[in-house]
């Protein structure tokens, strides 16, 4: 196959990617990311791009979208990390003081409500969370996207819906004071 | 999706959760404007991947640069003669001459602390060999 068949066959593969990952890794992010739809949609791009990087020695040993899912994962890890030390040094960072929130999340109670608990859940707990339980991948699916055991999987899981169940007590037993947030 | 491992109350909360956090445009995106971005990101990251091996070379060639340029390290003043300095027994000049050859033995003058220099003076005030200093 010549240099630029082999180009071609890359792009290729590549727009196939996107076009499958690209709502399921969207939706991830903004449930990995408290709700910031902006800073979503920036590292699920920025996943794409070293996805497209790292395409050409994707070996094919796991399928295609759990390999991307592990790079978009530690995109979302590195994220909230940087997040975290802007806001240990916000004068080096004023620029960026101003993080819009999306419109829609702004006034609705119920949303924040579900954000500042899966804020308190750890990394991990988050992720296994939103993967297993909202993204709907497997149990498997997700600890080979998080390099990690079924068994470990299991008890982020845990230890995430007892943390959830505490946090969002009140939502589950007044349905009626739900719908009036 | 029902999920066998739940109770239903927890169920519940997780569709409460599903059903009410979810990006507000997804519903709604086609992907192009997602795509045009990508590819220009895509573009950019690929002209900006020499960068990194550009700035690499350029600093590779500016070490050798100033490596090329830079004047000759100096040797250290000899442990020995420091002591000898600090110990006043600095009387036999024979011994220091040997110590050090005098190309070395005035750059190391000028880098001495100048109560070194003073005690030396005194010590060697017989000779003349170092007024300059």
């Amino acid at each position: 196959m010549s240099r630029e068949e082999e180009t071609t066959a890359l792009d290729a593969r590549f727009s196939e990617l996107v076009n499958d990952q690209r709502a399921r890794a969207l939706s991830t992010a903004f449930r990995m990311l408290g709700g910031d739809q902006a800073a979503a949609e920036d590292v699920v791009q920025e996943a794409f791009v070293r996805a497209y990087r790292a395409l050409p020695r994707f070996r094919g040993e796991s399928k295609i979208q759990t390999w991307f899912f592990t790079i978009l994962i530690r995109q979302i890890y590195t994220y909230r990390r940087w997040k975290k030390l802007k806001a240990l040094w916000p004068l080096d960072f004023e620029e960026n003081v101003t993080d819009p929130k999306p419109a829609a999340m702004a006034d609705h109670g119920l949303r924040s409500r579900i954000s500042k608990a899966l804020e308190t859940l750890s990394d991990r707990q988050r992720s296994v969370f939103v993967l297993v339980h909202l993204e709907e991948f497997t149990i498997v699916e997700t600890a080979e996207i998080l390099k990690c055991s079924s068994g470990t999987v299991k008890s982020h899981l845990h230890r995430a819906l007892k943390s959830l169940r505490t946090d969002l007590a009140d939502l589950r037993q007044k349905p009626s004071v739900v719908e009036a947030s | 999706m029902k999920n066998e491992n739940l109770s239903a109350d927890d169920q519940g909360m997780v569709d409460l959760i599903k059903d009410n956090y979810q990006a507000p445009d997804l519903g709604r995106m086609d992907g192009v404007r997602f795509d045009e971005k990508l590819s220009a990101r895509i573009s950019k990251s690929q002209g900006l991947a020499w960068g990194p091996w550009a700035l690499a070379f350029a600093m590779v060639l500016v070490f050798v640069a100033v490596g090329v340029n830079q004047k000759r390290p100096t040797p250290s003043m000899p442990e020995a003669a420091i002591t000898a300095v600090e110990e006043g027994s600095f009387e036999d000049l024979e011994w220091f001459d040997n110590l050090v050859d005098e190309d070395e033995l005035s750059v190391e003058f000028e880098e001495l602390p100048e109560e070194y220099v003073a005690m030396m003076m005194i010590m060697d005030s017989d000779s003349d060999e170092y007024d300059d200093y």
